[in-house]
């Protein structure tokens, strides 16, 4: 369902990679790796649609859909920020939290309960932890209907026992159609496929 | 027509590019250098040695033959900033962008020479280095936003961003110059009733007017030529390790 | 429709909850306000004569401190990422978060000069005229603070009042101008501001766009 073509992207006048090619299907995982500073996170800001000087096409279903905007709630975007404002609760956030436009209400209860955070919804941002913080974008991500998720070091700061949790759900996710794009350095999702951007320098 | 249009077009197309501008600059530079400086010194050693003794103001007044060059140089450099951020804006020509860059430290000191040969003229003709009349602070303002587009430009590390934040806001200041001049126009008739006419209506000499028009003539040409050169410069700076550059340096082209 | 209530709810939400953001114009306001007659003069009719400049200069100077900072939240913490990557309206974004500033930073301060009028002996004859420069001038400020904030985002904070001071500069001009002159002129200055205004919001608003996007080059 999505298909890369091509892509380059400079910086400065210097490529942080060349001619990267991938197909990706509904129900595949792609894991994102390489070196500091490879472009890991610049791929999936591309791929977002974040960032637009890239050289190369991006196709959904073959057609000549230059980006993926038009499918912008296809799509859940999780970046290497949280963009949770800190001094909100958790509960202000995630009403006004615009990952969650096109998600099931019901799944992120029981997530976020699931995870240990229904007693935290109403503690401001700047009072909990980095760890707590990245589990209340995943219960986002979880509770999400989207086709394609992007995520860039989704299980940063995760202790074991949430991992375990999260993992059971992706998969899950995926047996049911979702495709993930993420990138990590450690962690990995079953069956993923890994292309290592180290591969692509110019 | 069609065919000049497509010289037009293929011309913009060079002028875009570093390698064809950097080559094509060098052969200029000369023909301006030998232009430009025995056109600046025949403009000014006319205005201060030939030229007659103005009736009212004495010998003082031949500091225009540097003043209103420079003011009108620092004025149409802001001009074509302004132009040369539409242009890097809409089309994306990063010599646009190189141009902006390159003019702001000459407009800057052809404005700050413009300020202070004024003050020299301003203090024994009306009796005070400075007063707040619309061409005077709309120049003063004029300095400042040059120095706040340096200031910009050198808080980015990456080009392409600061090609396009300094762009805007130049535009932005083109558009908001006029305003100010105007503004303290409306300003100044209201708080005091024109005690000093800074320039009188009255007309300049043929005597005196020549030499002028020369040494606005030769300062245009100068400015050009620090233009070219102060973009020459940056271009080398920027595709210091392009091949063609070494090639270029290096002779082997 | 939706996006546009959620994003203001959201907003309002913000400042709400930093009662620094309400505060810190206000306390900086009075005090530049009060060090004025105690620097420069303390006699009734000299400090009536320059009450609208003192007042629209310290506006000014207090309005710096919120607005240039408008984007910069959501540029640290990523939520602009977001709204780029849900390709949401960034005009309309921009709008909002200038209203909103507006609504916190500026019109506590447009309240607080009415009391001016015993402070610095502004002359009460004058006064709907001091308020109505103010009403509109202040959204102009916003919108050239906004600007600089935008451009400047990750930088340091001077950088953006280097901006924003010298394009307010017309307004300082034709406000203090109409919060001067009472009687017949008013009209003038007023017609001049409320015109600026119309030409500064199309035009510093796609100037915004393009100033939040180059960061993301």
């Amino acid at each position: 369902m999505l298909t890369i073509q091509g892509l380059s992207y400079a910086y400065s006048d210097r490529f942080l990679f060349k001619n990267l090619s991938f197909h990706l299907n509904p129900g595949e995982v792609v894991k994102i790796s390489g070196a500091n500073g490879s472009g890991k996170t610049t791929l999936i800001k591309i791929l977002t649609g974040i960032l637009k000087n890239y050289e190369g096409k991006i196709l959904l279903d073959e057609s000549n859909n230059e980006s993926l905007k038009n499918l912008s709630n296809e799509i859940f975007y999780m970046g290497h920020k949280n963009a949770l404002k800190e001094n909100l609760t958790v509960q202000e956030n995630l009403q006004h939290d615009f990952r969650l436009i096109n998600s099931d209400k019901k799944k992120l209860e029981s997530y976020l309960e699931k995870l240990n955070l229904k007693e935290f919804l109403l503690t401001k941002i700047s009072e909990l932890s980095e760890g707590q913080k990245r589990k209340i974008i995943l219960a986002c991500c979880l509770a999400s209907n989207s086709s394609i998720y992007l995520l860039d070091e989704p299980f940063i700061n995760l202790d074991t026992e949430s991992q375990e949790i999260i993992m059971e759900a992706i998969d899950s996710k995926i047996l049911n159609g979702a495709s993930i794009i993420f990138t990590s350095h450690d962690q990995n999702i079953k069956n993923s496929v890994e292309l290592n951007l180290n591969d692509y320098k110019s | 027509m069609n065919n000049i249009f497509s010289t037009v077009k293929s011309f913009y197309h060079k002028l875009g590019s570093f390698p064809w501008f950097y080559k094509f600059s060098s052969k200029f530079i000369p023909i301006v250098f030998i232009l430009g400086f025995p056109i600046f010194f025949l403009g000014i050693i006319w205005g201060i040695y030939f030229s007659p003794t103005d009736v009212t103001q004495g010998e003082i007044y031949r500091i225009i033959y540097l003043h209103v060059p420079a003011a009108s140089v620092a004025q149409t450099v802001y001009f074509a900033m302004a132009i040369a951020g539409f242009v890097y804006v809409v089309w994306k020509m990063k010599m646009a962008g190189l141009f902006i860059y390159a003019m702001a430290p000459i407009g800057a000191s052809f404005t700050i020479l413009a300020l202070i040969s004024g003050a020299i003229w301003g203090q024994p003709t009306w009796g005070t280095w400075w007063i707040w009349d619309a061409r005077l602070t709309s120049t003063l303002v004029l300095l400042l936003f040059y120095l706040v587009i340096i200031g910009l430009y050198s808080s980015f590390d990456n080009k392409k961003s600061a090609d396009q934040a300094v762009s805007i806001l130049t535009m932005v200041g083109a558009i908001n110059l006029p305003i100010i001049k105007k503004s303290v126009d409306w300003w100044n008739t209201l708080h005091q009733p024109a005690t000093i006419k800074v320039f009188s209506e009255s007309s300049i000499a043929n005597e005196m007017l020549y030499p002028l028009l020369i040494c606005i003539f030769s300062f245009y040409i100068l400015v050009f030529l620090f233009g070219l050169m102060a973009m020459r410069a940056e271009i080398a700076k920027r595709e210091l390790n392009k091949s063609w550059f070494k090639n270029l340096v290096l002779g082997n082209d | 429709m939706n996006f546009i209530k959620t994003f203001f709810s959201r907003e309002i939400l913000v400042y709400s909850k930093k009662s620094s953001n309400i505060i810190s114009p206000i306390v900086f306001f009075l005090i530049c306000i009060t060090f004025f007659p105690l620097a420069v003069s303390n006699d009734p009719s000299q400090l009536s004569r320059f009450a609208p400049g003192i007042i629209w200069i310290c506006i000014l100077l207090s309005g710096m401190l919120s607005v240039q900072t408008i984007f910069k939240e959501d540029f640290d913490d990523g939520s602009l990422d977001l709204f780029y990557a849900k390709d949401f309206s960034i005009l309309q974004i921009v709008l909002i978060k200038i209203i909103v500033n507006w609504l916190f930073s500026a019109l506590p301060l447009i309240i607080l000069s009415s009391s001016m009028v015993f402070l610095l002996y502004f002359p009460i004859s004058n006064l709907l005229n001091l308020l109505s420069s103010l009403l509109i001038g202040t959204i102009i400020i916003s919108f050239f603070g906004a600007l600089a904030g935008a451009l400047s985002l990750g930088k340091n904070s001077i950088l953006a009042s280097a901006i924003m001071l010298p394009l307010s500069l017309p307004v300082l001009i034709l406000g203090s101008s109409a919060s001067t002159y009472s009687s017949e002129n008013i009209g003038f200055f007023l017609l001049l501001l409320l015109s600026l205004l119309f030409l500064t919001i199309p035009i510093i608003s796609l100037a915004c766009m393009g100033a939040i996007r180059l960061h993301y080059e």
